[in-house]
């Protein structure tokens, strides 16, 4: 009973916390891949080596090692702990670390692993195809699967009176961080 | 992998072995750190030659610029700088003379050092691991923090910082030292060092404290005569007294009024401070934890990173998480102990500055990231070293990735840095200086534009023998100068008849952009 009330607190907390993002139209540039920006890049990067031998130039500045660069850039961004935390809160965003340490160490459950899977691999889509699929789309589905990964969390989580604590303390947070720090979404999203 | 490890197993080899890996990583960790050091980064920066000026002057004459005979603080464009990376770069200059080495030089040594010092750390903090396995890990930690470019690209320049870091290691490592042998002078040393720390760079001000609160709560715990370490505890605190008295000061608070994010705040009522100033805090803190600013852009100065590289390597991000993991799993020991204090510890003085993040301030940080990295790493091989060709494959793979990614950023560092970030690094101040001075016998007088911003600290380095006058951009040749030629330096506003100009001095970018003018007057 205890877990199901605290589980309901948890995806009640995300959804208050998501919600200052409904009014962005899509993420900031940084999350998607873009090949216009990565050609300039390239134009620049090989306007500077103008004197060096034309082999390291096209060796370190080509479309492939642009991408992967870029490409991991718009990746990490998913993980960044500001945005995870303005997007499902401080509650949302400990319980998911848990789930998903508790997913990875204990390999139990397989089904969840695919919430796992799609936790990794998500942001992947959504650098990529971003203009087949609404921005809306993406958000509550990287939401979703945060609170799938944050109630298994809770469920595996053994709880005491310090962790109680701490779990009452992370919503007061998450509610003086959404309710006095609103800005902190347009780091990540566009209006 | 098994087989390896057996035959390693109880052999005198292991320790020659080890020795041998370690020489090669110091080697390597030295290489980095000076290769092309006086020129690369390009020039020295308006600190590293404001601490030559004055280590010069300590050397030459006993007082910094200012006339005060061997301070304690040194004055400085608006704030007080630490004693210890001066002095240090005064004794350089004994043998160095006044070069751009010499100012580097304490950054560099403090930077090689620090890797045998993490190696120290880490072997005292497995030395009860029953995991054969982690044996490698102060040798894998030592590896990294020898090739990390955070690590590599501030040794590199005349920072404070990493002297500080350096110190901060060896009282680690005299503390779990003094742990393992019980021998009171480690306890000595370490709180000696660690009140030294905080004479080196700002921000170990919060860290040093933190840390001898630890320290004291460790003691205290385990120490059955307590008054064995009050005398070095106390020895530690009347060390920092100077420093708590200048703290208080206005001309101690003028760099944290300067750089301090409340300082933003301070005209909101007290009732919207008190709940904006920690979010403030924490916002700051947390963008330390951010794996942008660790693996894709680092803090965007300049002058703490190449432009579009982070402060780690981006094959360090999976083994990271994965030690991250290993560290939280197995929670049991020392290593989990110092390896969470320092990532909760090391971004809090960074936090309360602004911009933040800033790589410089919180370059602690570097430890515990290294540590979590080599224990991802060893952990991915004992995850898989079951299957050989997964292995070998894991090797190669790493290994491909790693090589390629530190010679993109040597590449940048190299051919591309010099160029971009030319003006982080002082510009054509030194190009400047000595041109002048080499004009200097041929005319009867030099006269400096205001709007060369900047240039007095570095004609007090490179042309000491100069004498100039600053003058507004509205200056005209006196009249008891006439028919004398007179230098005139200035920089270039554009003009269509550049009458009497003598030459221009061009910085190394790809506009050719002019840094000054020349005239002859």
């Amino acid at each position: 009973m205890k877990k199901i009330l605290l589980s309901l607190i948890t995806v009640i907390s995300i959804g208050y916390s998501a919600r200052l993002w409904f009014v962005c139209q899509k993420f900031i540039d940084q999350f998607y891949f873009s090949s216009l920006d990565l050609q300039l890049r390239m134009v620049e990067a090989i306007h500077t080596d103008s004197q060096t031998p034309l082999f390291f130039v096209r060796f370190f500045h080509n479309k492939l090692t642009g991408s992967l660069i870029d490409v991991f850039r718009s990746y990490v961004l998913y993980y960044d702990v500001r945005f995870l935390l303005s997007l499902v809160g401080f509650t949302g965003f400990i319980c998911a670390l848990a789930g998903v340490y508790y997913l990875l160490v204990e390999r139990k459950h397989k089904l969840l692993y695919v919430f796992l899977m799609l936790f990794f691999v998500f942001p992947f889509l959504s650098i990529f195809f971003r203009s087949i699929i609404p921005y809306q789309v993406w958000l509550i589905g990287f939401s979703l699967i945060v609170c799938v990964l944050s109630i298994y969390g809770i469920y595996r989580l053994k709880w005491n009176t310090w962790l109680l604590s701490v779990f009452v303390l992370s919503l007061l947070v998450t509610i003086w961080y959404q309710s006095m720090y609103t800005p902190l979404v347009l780091r990540f999203c566009m209006l | 992998m098994n087989t390896f490890f057996s035959t390693l197993k109880d052999s005198r080899l292991v320790s020659q072995i080890t020795l041998l890996l370690l020489g090669g990583i110091i080697v390597l960790a030295t290489f980095l750190r000076v290769y092309q050091v006086s020129t690369l980064p390009p020039g020295l920066y308006i600190d590293e030659v404001s601490i030559g000026n004055n280590a010069f002057s300590i050397l030459k004459h006993g007082t910094d610029e200012h006339g005060v005979s061997y301070p304690l603080w040194f004055k400085a464009f608006g704030e007080y700088k630490m004693p210890v990376y001066i002095y240090l770069v005064s004794l350089c200059m004994t043998i160095l003379g006044k070069t751009e080495l010499a100012v580097r030089m304490p950054s560099i040594l403090a930077g090689i050092l620090s890797v045998p010092l993490l190696y120290g750390i880490v072997s005292l903090l497995i030395r009860k691991t029953k995991q054969r396995e982690l044996s490698f890990l102060p040798l894998m930690s030592a590896f990294l923090l020898a090739i990390t470019p955070w690590h590599v690209h501030f040794s590199r320049g005349g920072f404070e910082a990493t002297v500080a870091l350096a110190l901060y290691l060896f009282s680690l490592y005299a503390f779990l030292r003094y742990g393992r042998d019980k021998k009171i002078r480690y306890l000595w040393i370490s709180f000696a060092v660690l009140a030294l720390t905080v004479y080196t760079y700002n921000s170990y001000r919060i860290t040093a404290v933190l840390t001898s609160i630890v320290y004291l709560g460790y003691l205290w715990r385990v120490m059955k005569t307590k008054k064995s370490f009050f005398f070095p505890a106390a020895a530690f605190l009347i060390m920092l007294l100077p420093i708590l008295i200048f703290s208080v000061s206005s001309a101690g608070t003028e760099r944290f009024q300067q750089v301090s994010s409340f300082s933003t705040y301070k005209n909101l009522p007290l009732e919207k401070q008190l709940y904006i100033l920690p979010m403030d805090f924490l916002n700051n803190y947390l963008r330390y934890f951010s794996f942008e600013y660790l693996f894709a852009v680092g803090d965007q100065n300049g002058r703490h990173q190449i432009p579009g590289v982070g402060l780690l390597y981006r094959v360090e991000f999976i083994f990271m998480l994965i030690g991250l993991v290993m560290l939280i799993r197995d929670k049991k020991g020392l290593l989990f102990y110092l390896t969470v204090f320092l990532l909760i510890t090391a971004p809090f003085a960074g936090a309360l500055a602004i911009p933040s993040p800033h790589a410089l301030r919180s370059l602690t940080l570097v430890i515990p990231l290294t540590i979590m990295t080599s224990l991802g790493v060893l952990g991915a091989f004992m995850l898989i070293k079951k299957y050989r060709l997964l292995t070998v494959l894991l090797i190669l793979m790493t290994s491909l990735v790693l090589l390629f990614e530190m010679n993109y950023d040597a590449h940048l560092y190299t051919e591309h840095y010099a160029k971009v970030n030319v003006l982080d690094w002082g510009g054509g101040y030194k190009a400047t200086a000595l041109e002048a001075d080499r004009l200097r016998t041929s005319h009867a007088g030099v006269f400096i534009d205001r709007n060369m911003g900047q240039i007095e600290p570095y004609l007090a380095f490179y042309a000491p023998h100069l004498s100039y006058t600053i003058v507004d951009v509205s200056w005209n040749k006196p009249k008891e100068l006439e028919g004398k030629p007179v230098l005139f330096i200035r920089p270039d506003y554009h003009d269509l008849h550049k009458e009497h100009l003598l030459n221009s001095l061009y910085l190394p970018d790809q506009n050719k952009t002019i840094f000054a003018d020349f005239y002859q007057l």
